[in-house]
């Protein structure tokens, strides 16, 4: 008799490859870093992002999202994770996502807009 | 007459010591008119007697008489009550360690039951202690057995075969190195400078933290590039082929794993802890910000302030490192008050996507608790393996790196 379960369980863990950080980009315009998994993002507007998957959900192991997804944009969990640990919730992807979007005129710190960047004074320039 | 006879043979056959061999402390050690070995200066010979560790009788030439009761290794946590942690020597730390994860197994028995459905409290009590001593099973049981159970400090060392036979040991299986004349018999050294390779022989699979440490990544087993017909790629003992990714940044400045985890941590502060993470004492801010003391409030000895500067005393160079503190801007930013430093510092780490496992009960394999081979062959498999950026998650309303697993 054949017995199986499936169970995808995400924990925490401090890699031990320690070194320099890092870059804004990095975090704040990738799928994957927010837990999106592999793929792009579109700016749709209005806070709005659209995200495509790079890839196909896992099918041999009957999962309809790619294994590198944790949770979807809203902030849906997608697997589970070990006792105390979650993935971003939506705003916090959001949050997250949104600084990405100015990052490609205020690069880094460097910028005295973002070094002492008030989050509710609207960008002059970049159009919601 | 014949008895007169016998006692001649066996006084002719019986060597005797030249002398009464005594320790520093004025105690007698005739283990010493035959055994020449030396097991490092913090257990000098004719300081500490062979006895002291190794138990039997020291006080007869006799062979037989002499090694009745001894051990092997006085390491083993079975004999390390009367042995390393007697109370002349290292008082109530065999306790200590009996206690701690690495003898226990506890997270790692309890999140695999948890995870596979079989237990629902995550903080249940286990230990390889007791799974060795009963038949106790079941799905995830036999996976542990089978596949987990190498490492821990109650395997004795030298029992399992291969690769496998250099782990365990209890004290020794992290305080012990070669002996410094490798083509002769020598004593092994006892050392608290302990090697990287020591801990890295059982930390290098789950989350190869052993492995990244030194730059060093097991990808997806190719065993590429190929060179005159064979697998060129540099291989682990165990036959895992591993490729060179940049190492972090303190094993670059020479230090060691025990530069950072305290003795408390690694040996046990007493306290019996389901999860790594309660027994974690060590943090970036200990040394980065300058205070000197851990989580739990142990104080960092080789961490010095200087003319406003950090400076820590690696623990096996000496050396004396400065310590470079938080970027003010980047780093403390309250935009960014919620993230661990290894959000931001670690660019990198392995993950291993579609783990799954599979038992075959037709097969059977060396159970590595209880030595005996029983039904049931589990083998591993995974979708792919990747070295990439961390995808990122939340835990105790902290920014942390989440992997699958």
């Amino acid at each position: 008799m054949e017995k199986e379960f499936k169970r995808i369980t995400w924990s925490f863990m401090y890699p031990h490859n320690t070194g320099k950080a890092r870059t804004c980009k990095d975090c704040h315009q990738s799928a994957k870093t927010v837990g999106l998994g592999y793929g792009s993002l579109t700016y749709l507007g209005k806070g709005r992002f659209r995200f495509t998957p790079a890839e196909a959900p896992s099918e041999l192991l009957e999962i309809e999202h790619g294994l590198s997804a944790v949770v979807d944009l809203s902030g849906k969990p997608l697997v589970n994770f070990r006792p105390g640990v979650r993935g971003f919730n939506g705003k916090e992807i959001r949050q997250i996502l949104r600084v990405g979007l100015c990052l490609s005129c205020h690069r880094d710190f460097s910028d005295p807009v973002m070094r002492n960047w008030p989050p509710r004074k609207p960008c002059p320039v970049f159009k919601e | 007459m014949l008895a007169m006879f016998a006692a001649l043979i066996q006084e002719l056959r019986f060597k005797r010591a030249d002398k009464v061999y005594t320790l520093a402390s004025g105690r007698v050690d005739m283990c010493l008119a035959c055994h020449k070995e030396a097991p490092g200066k913090a257990h000098a010979r004719g300081v500490v007697g062979c006895a002291d560790c190794h138990l039997g009788d020291p006080l007869t030439v006799e062979k037989k008489r002499a090694h009745r009761g001894m051990v092997k290794n006085p390491g083993d946590l079975r004999v390390a009550d009367q042995t390393c942690g007697r109370p002349e020597c290292h008082p109530g730390y065999a306790e200590r360690v009996k206690k701690s994860l690495m003898a226990t197994n506890r997270g790692i028995i309890t999140t695999l039951r948890y995870y596979w459905g079989e237990i629902e409290d995550f903080h249940a009590e286990a230990s390889v202690e007791t799974l060795m001593k009963t038949d106790e099973t079941s799905p995830a049981l036999d996976y542990f057995r089978k596949l987990c159970g190498t490492c821990h400090l109650w395997l004795p060392k030298e029992k399992l075969p291969g690769f496998l036979k250099k782990k365990g040991g209890g004290c020794v299986a992290c305080h012990l190195i070669p002996g410094k004349n490798k083509d002769k018999k020598v004593h092994s050294i006892l050392t608290r400078k302990i090697p990287l390779e020591n801990c890295v022989r059982c930390h290098n699979r789950s989350g190869r933290i052993g492995l990244s440490y030194q730059g060093l990544y097991e990808d997806e087993q190719y065993g590429a590039p190929i060179e005159e017909g064979e697998f060129a790629a540099e291989e682990l003992e165990d036959g895992r082929f591993v490729a060179r990714i940049p190492p972090d940044v303190h094993f670059k400045a020479g230090m060691v794993c025990v530069d950072c985890h305290t003795q408390n941590e690694t040996m046990g502060d007493g306290k019996a802890y389901a999860h790594f993470e309660e027994s974690l004492e060590i943090t970036c801010e200990a040394c980065h910000e300058g205070t000197g003391r851990t989580r739990k409030g142990t104080l960092l000895t080789n961490l010095k302030v200087k003319d406003g500067k950090i400076y820590w005393q690696a623990k096996l160079s000496g050396k004396e490192l400065e310590v470079k503190r938080p970027d003010p801007v980047a780093c403390r930013h309250p935009v960014h008050r919620r993230l661990t430093c290894e959000s931001c510092h670690d660019q990198r780490v392995p993950q291993c996507f579609g783990c799954h496992v599979r038992r075959d009960p037709r097969e059977k394999q060396l159970d590595k608790l209880s030595f005996k081979e029983t039904p049931g062959l589990w083998e591993e498999f995974r979708s792919y393996m990747r070295v990439e950026v961390p995808t990122l998650g939340v835990r105790e309303d902290k920014v942390v790196i989440l992997v699958p697993g």
